[in-house]
């Protein structure tokens, strides 16, 4: 009886061990934020929202008439609210340009908007409710919308661009370029490349050695976008020819330099950054913020997508 | 009738004296009654049986912890590597060589590269919103913020330790072999950054030989509970793939380690005990980077849980007699030795009920049987 008693004992000390579990104990965050959300649109008496595959909600405010087409490359503008609607970024017509971002190719951050955008076409305006996870996780935004919290994100697509549209604009503002700037300067040499790029030779020396296929090259670069605006310059920086270290458009402009010579590399986008990043919110203290925690490469910052390049170049030394 | 009376007590007294002397043949004289003490006990065994013999085996939770002080600490994605911080000197760019181990060898030449590859004008990353090859360089020096890193291994110790014993207090060698599975080291700060620190190890074989000194500070029925405190030398041995050493003992200094602990003994007979031993034990090393001109303190805490039998030599063999069933310790008529009656598992002078086997219908085989033979 003694016996029976203890092993009694025993087997509801473990069961109070391990089994026990709080009553009041909340639920898993992204079974509580659904429960808040579908709260939200009771309250807010949105009766055509639809729950998608991946866990967020979305209603439309206006529906265009053009069918998605998830490759083309799309120009939006957006509202980021939190669930009190309270905004906390946004940019409209209002604000400037639309921004571009191509789709399903994980280049949108948050990635709860890469996988809504798929549904948008040119005219339609959507409104997506994203919990914590699909949203900024951890991240704080701002004070009102701080980490693991829910996002409303207002979408509305201006523009959408096939890949050929936005490579022929940007050979167009190539040409545009080499255009001006042969009436002004009266450059060498100018070559265009097959692939898209584009040469301008300010500084020529034919009797110099070609820069080789493979080695270190030292270089000196400034960079600026067609607007004329600059991202950046570097002196005797080393590109290790062949190694695809730095982007196609700069190895294949030098691959058509001699040392001492000094060049405009016109660089469509494709030999660059492409889609690169895009960010919403897309400006430059949560880019650096979204870079500090290692979630977007530092040239999201500098690099819109779809953006041609310019780099003065002067070959300085090669090995 | 006084004759009558007369009569009636001699007779009384006559069968008294009868009784007394039945059995007894005239003249015959008792020997006199034996002390215990005064019986015969091999003195080589009464000397040994003030020693006792413990052995142990169990669990053993190791906790590494080290403290990265006046150091640059660089991470790249594939390295870990620490400079020295040189007053008035400028933090080390571009390709940099260090420390890449500072647990246990000093292996110095390993070069990380700080460029930051996803700069412009580097080419882009496929994929790039948390692409993993994100987690790159991190660099942090550790002059302001000292860098802390914690590991906790496992290992399977087995011990042994004889004890000389007096009254209470017992003093004693011993040695302890134990089987350690490292894991690798955690930062306590940047968590989310830092990688683990994995070293080059492998399971190692450590050795303790120590000296112990203990006191049994209470009884309680059949247990003993007994402070015991160790202090001794530790050395780690073993090999990485069987090539180089685990430990590499040119950079390595060791302090002594120190033991304490409570030995919870079950006295099952004066000769045989069971114990359960939780102790902790404390122990700090040096890691000599010569190269860079620093040294690493470690510190390396262990709480075992042990458990073993501990035995003393007896004093007394066991009854020679094979058909000798007496149960407690004893002597036989014209042999002035003492012996045991029973084995050393066993109480020697048990009893009513005490050293009976449990019924086989009492086992717990046959506990819900209704006829178990």
């Amino acid at each position: 009886m003694n016996k029976l008693c203890v092993l009694a004992a025993g087997v509801w000390l473990l069961t109070g061990l391990t089994g026990c579990k709080d009553k009041d104990e909340p639920l898993p965050l992204p079974e509580e934020q659904d429960l808040t959300i579908q709260n939200y649109l009771v309250e807010n008496e949105i009766d055509n929202a639809t729950k998608s595959d991946q866990d967020f909600y979305y209603f439309p405010v206006v529906e265009g008439n053009a069918i998605p087409n998830s490759s083309n490359i799309i120009s939006f503008y957006y509202t980021v609210k939190n669930i009190d609607g309270v905004v906390v970024a946004s940019h409209t017509a209002s604000s400037g340009e639309p921004i571009k971002a191509q789709r399903d190719t994980k280049t949108i951050y948050p990635p709860g908007l890469d996988e809504a955008l798929q549904i948008l076409a040119t005219g339609d305006s959507y409104v997506f409710i994203f919990p914590s996870h699909k949203a900024y996780g951890s991240l704080e935004v701002s004070g009102d919308l701080p980490a693991n919290s829910i996002a409303i994100i207002e979408v509305e697509v201006v523009a959408e661009e096939s890949i050929n549209q936005i490579r022929q604009k940007e050979l167009q503002s190539i040409n545009n370029y080499i255009g001006d700037f042969e009436i002004s300067n009266n450059p060498d040499t100018v070559i265009n490349l097959i692939s898209g790029l584009s040469i301008i030779k300010t500084k020529r020396d034919k009797q110099a050695a070609e820069v080789p296929s493979s080695g270190t090259v030292a270089i000196n670069w400034a960079g600026k976008f067609f607007s004329g605006d600059s991202f950046g310059s570097e002196s005797g920086f080393e590109v290790n020819m062949g190694a695809d270290e730095v982007i196609t458009g700069l190895e294949a402009g030098l691959n058509n330099m001699r040392l001492g010579e000094e060049a405009q590399l016109l660089i469509p986008s494709e030999m660059a950054y492409g889609a690169s990043v895009q960010t919403v919110p897309h400006s430059a203290g949560f880019q650096d913020l979204l870079i500090e925690k290692q979630i977007i490469p530092d040239y999201g910052a500098v690099i819109p997508p779809y953006t041609p390049l310019i780099f003065v170049v002067t070959v300085v030394e090669y090995q | 009738m006084k004759l009558f009376k007369l009569i009636f007590i001699l007779f009384g007294v006559w069968i008294l004296c009868a009784e007394t002397a039945l059995g007894q043949k005239p003249g015959f004289v008792p020997p006199p009654r034996r002390k215990s003490s005064d019986l015969y006990r091999n003195p080589v065994r009464v000397m040994l049986n003030q020693f006792s013999i413990t052995g142990t085996t169990g669990y053993g939770l190791a906790m590494y912890s080290h403290e990265l002080n006046n150091v640059y600490f660089y991470q790249s994605q594939s390295n870990q590597i620490i400079v020295p911080i040189v007053d008035g000197e400028p933090a080390p760019t571009g390709v940099i060589t260090g420390n890449s181990n500072w647990f246990n060898r000093s292996t110095y030449g390993d070069t990380l590269d700080l460029t930051n590859y996803f700069e412009v004008p580097y080419r882009p990353l496929d994929e790039p919103v948390f692409n993993p090859e994100l987690r790159r360089e991190f660099s942090m020096a550790t002059d302001t913020m000292p860098l802390k890193f914690r590991s906790l291994s496992h290992s399977i110790p087995i011990g042994v330790v004889v004890h000389f014993n007096y009254q209470s207090f017992r003093a004693g060698a011993g040695a302890t072999f134990e089987r350690q599975y490292f894991t690798s080291f955690k930062p306590t700060t940047f968590k989310e950054t830092i990688r683990p620190f994995e070293p080059e190890v492998s399971p190692v074989f450590f050795q303790r030989y120590f000296v112990t000194v203990g006191y049994k500070f209470y009884d309680f029925w059949s247990y003993s509970f007994a402070g015991e405190a160790q202090i001794g030398v530790l050395r780690g041995g073993g090999k990485i793939k069987g090539e180089q050493p685990i430990y590499d003992y040119a950079v390595i200094q060791r302090g002594a380690f120190f033991n304490l602990g409570v030995s919870i003994e079950k006295n099952l007979s004066e000769y045989f005990r069971v114990i359960v031993k939780p102790s902790f034990d404390y122990h700090t090393f040096n890691t000599n980077l010569t190269e860079a001109g620093i040294a690493i303190p470690h510190k390396q805490q262990t709480f075992f849980i042990q458990a073993g039998v501990s035995i003393n030599i007896p004093d007394i063999r066991r009854c020679p007699l094979p058909s000798c069933a007496i149960q407690l310790k004893h002597a036989h008529n014209g042999n002035n030795e003492i012996v045991r009656g029973q084995p050393i598992t066993k109480h020697q002078n048990p009893k009513m009920g005490q050293n009976h086997r449990k019924l086989f219908r009492y086992k717990w085989k046959n506990r819900n049987k209704i006829e178990p033979y």
